[in-house]
């Protein structure tokens, strides 16, 4: 295993980490976003294009826009 | 060094397990749904992991790349692309959940949603 | 329960899962040292029976189509949830009113909405682009139509609430999005009819690395993405239209 693929790996644990322990949601979406670029970094160092490609705008856009509509209607206060 | 050739999934292991842990304690239901794609990508990665293979390249030949040079599994990548897209819908579908949740109860914290009673 | 017996709890059971997958990946190959059969056997003759060079395009829609067909309804039926649990609240607020709205009382400058405009022309051929490079170059249907879906969130982000429902129009694409569903089931049929089995890849395969090659698999990928291109951009303008609610019917 190669030093870029372990260095990959320890990443995405410790962004995946991240995600969880953030304590308001709006900085858990845009960490989200980052856990969805070092993943498509991961994905594309195991010799995956196709998933990277469907990870990178997905993970990265979509997601967190629809994650961003869906706290301003939940939110008490603006 | 022969655990570093079971970290990945080791890792797999620990993201799924501090997703479970975020769905556990969490106070905002939205916090809730980001931890459960956190472990869903954590079978993504035990996928791809158990498919790799060293010194070979991706399944995708050409001129350069004739077929018959080694590649990794192309199977567990079919899988896996499909279930990025259609995942990312299905977390549509609980964020508009907790959208009505709102509308309805007024509150998106797991610990006051208790059910109704009478 | 309280917090702390709850944490309890979890790390309780979660030990035990722990333990369980550890036994089980003593039973795993060493990272990096795969070698399966299957995969093999599809690696070596993938190229040569479908003219495809993109194996893992050949196992989602030749060899594994039948299961990607269910993936697919999966996504269709979650979209169609989105929208018949969202467009109930539409019933209460007043339709967005029309208002002229210029550059200047949004704070933009001209220069973000074209180069909002032009990134999202750029990102929609680029989503064409890699669902129709299926066969030879990484791409397919799936990974082309969430490209092209989110072309579409490059328009509200830079130009605006008014041009980005002028530009997505639900019923257009909700209809499109259920063409691209049924084409799949309506070329499997075909299929079962002029060459005996559901699914089956009978038309000439072509030329492999040749853009359309691969028989049915192409038709098949054209079908994906219109189907997941237009059901991202369905969810997108649904979401979106939400953001305008907040303001009209919060009394």
């Amino acid at each position: 295993m190669s030093l870029l693929e372990f260095v990959l790996f320890l990443a995405v644990a410790v962004v995946g980490g991240a995600v969880v322990f953030s304590k308001r949601p709006v900085n858990q979406l845009f960490i989200y976003s980052m856990y969805g670029g070092v993943l498509t970094l991961l994905f594309f160092v195991l010799h995956a294009p196709d998933v990277a490609l469907s990870e990178l705008t997905v993970g990265t856009l979509a997601v967190p826009l629809m994650v961003l509509v869906a706290l301003m209607k939940t939110a008490d206060k603006l | 060094m022969s655990w570093t050739l079971y970290f990945p999934y080791a890792v797999a292991f620990w993201l799924f397990f501090i997703g479970c842990f975020g769905v556990a304690h969490s106070r905002n239901l939205i916090h809730t749904i980001l931890s459960l794609t956190v472990v869903q990508s954590s079978t993504y990665i035990l996928l791809l992991s158990i498919g790799f293979h060293a010194k070979a390249g991706a399944p995708i030949f050409s001129p350069a790349n004739p077929p018959g040079s080694p590649s990794v599994d192309p199977i567990v990548q079919a899988l896996t692309l499909t279930d990025i897209v259609v995942g990312a819908t299905v977390t549509a579908l609980l964020l508009t959940l907790t959208i009505q949740i709102h509308r309805r109860r007024g509150t998106i914290d797991p610990r006051d949603l208790r059910p109704m009673r009478g | 329960m309280s917090p702390r017996s709850r944490t309890i709890f979890f790390l309780g059971f979660a030990a035990i899962g722990f333990g369980v997958l550890v036994y089980a990946v003593q039973g795993l190959p060493q990272f990096g040292t795969f070698s399966g059969a299957y995969s093999s056997f599809l690696l070596s003759t993938g190229t040569m029976a479908r003219s495809i060079e993109n194996i893992a395009t050949a196992v989602n829609f030749d060899y594994r189509g039948f299961d990607t067909m269910g993936e697919e309804y999966i996504f269709f039926t979650s979209v169609t949830g989105v929208l018949f649990m969202l467009s109930g609240l539409r019933g209460r607020a007043v339709q967005h009113e029309e208002r002229n709205e210029t550059a200047q009382t949004r704070g933009q400058s001209g220069a973000i909405r074209m180069i909002a405009t032009g990134a999202a022309g750029f990102v929609a051929a680029n989503g064409i682009y890699v669902a129709a490079h299926t066969t030879a170059t990484p791409g397919g249907g799936f990974q082309g139509g969430a490209v092209f879906g989110s072309a579409f969130a490059f328009i509200y982000l830079g130009v605006g609430y008014a041009a980005f429902m002028t530009t997505a129009k639900r019923e257009i694409f909700d209809a499109f999005e259920a063409f691209g569903a049924g084409c799949y089931v309506l070329l499997g049929v075909a299929t079962a009819f002029a060459a005996g089995a559901f699914l089956k890849n009978s038309l000439y395969t072509g030329q492999s690395g040749a853009i359309v090659s691969g028989g049915l698999v192409y038709l098949i990928n054209a079908a994906v993405f219109i189907e997941i291109a237009c059901g991202f951009v369905v969810l997108l303008s649904v979401f979106i239209h939400q953001t305008r609610q907040v303001q009209e019917s919060e009394e």
